[in-house]
């Protein structure tokens, strides 16, 4: 019973952590979109956005590269 | 984003005092440490099974696989973080010279803005309730209006009460009827 449950677990193959990276990295451009529209239409302070938005590409732009470079060594 | 009339100046733009943030953002901090309970649960479970299930168990979670768990949970963080600082930054009540405009984001896709002007204000009421607010120095700060059932309220707004004295000053100047003549003649 312990074995058969546990074999489930396999799913995780190369092809399904690709897809998880895909469905990541999809969730945080909607996300992304949102969060700049709303920067651009309803600030009161274009200095504060803009702030806003290199602090939180940059550190996305890491997360992302991070990913990609872990997910080469797990799949590679 | 407001449209302001002739002769109306913007005198303060009022954001929640950043307890409020801290406090949302606090929730996010504990978050972080979840995949280190992952990986010590692992390590538990792994110590404790059968050998064939230990064996199952360290291959699927091995080191790199829960570095990308960890870094997919961080990035969430990390997104979810910046959801709720926009939401905390677009809360804001405007304070200009004639009206107080009192803008709320609820999430991302609804956003109410609500207009009261200055002469209309009937009574203003603050609230610092609690250890927090009183040693921080933020609270409620209710506005009635007239002729409105409608209660503007502002909650964990900062100093309160010296946001109480700008806007019962900013009414007294408005009730002054040279400054209605001004209106009146620009045609308001």
């Amino acid at each position: 019973m312990q074995e058969r449950s546990l074999g489930s677990l396999e799913l995780v193959t190369p092809a399904t952590l690709w897809l998880g990276f895909a469905l990541v990295f999809g969730v945080f451009a909607i996300i992304s979109a949102i969060l700049l529209y709303h920067w651009h239409k309803y600030t009161f302070d274009k200095r504060v956005a803009k702030k806003a938005m290199t602090l939180y590409f940059s550190v996305s732009g890491i997360f992302i590269l991070s990913l990609l470079v872990s997910l080469l060594s797990l799949t590679l | 984003m407001i449209e302001l009339h002739a002769n109306e100046e913007i005198r303060l733009v009022v954001r929640k005092h950043w307890f409020v943030f801290v406090a949302k953002i606090a929730f996010l901090f504990m978050m972080l440490f979840l995949p280190l309970l992952l990986f010590f649960a692992v390590r538990f479970v792994v110590g404790y099974a059968e050998e064939s299930v230990a064996g199952d168990l360290s291959r699927m979670f091995n080191g790199g696989f829960i570095f990308f768990l960890s870094l997919v949970w961080l990035f969430f963080i990390w997104i979810w973080g910046f959801v709720i600082w926009t939401d905390y930054y677009l809360d804001i009540w405007v304070v200009t010279n004639k009206r107080v405009f009192d803008i709320e984001q609820r999430g991302f896709f609804q956003r109410e803005i609500s207009i009261f002007r200055m002469d209309r204000v009937q009574d203003i009421t603050t609230n610092v309730r609690g250890i927090i607010p009183t040693f921080f120095n933020f609270g409620e700060i209710h506005v009635q209006t007239a002729g409105s059932d409608r209660e503007f309220i502002m909650k964990g707004a900062p100093a309160p009460t010296s946001l109480k004295q700008v806007i019962s000053s900013l009414q007294d100047k408005r009730q002054n009827p040279t400054d209605y003549e001004s209106d009146y003649e620009q045609g308001l």
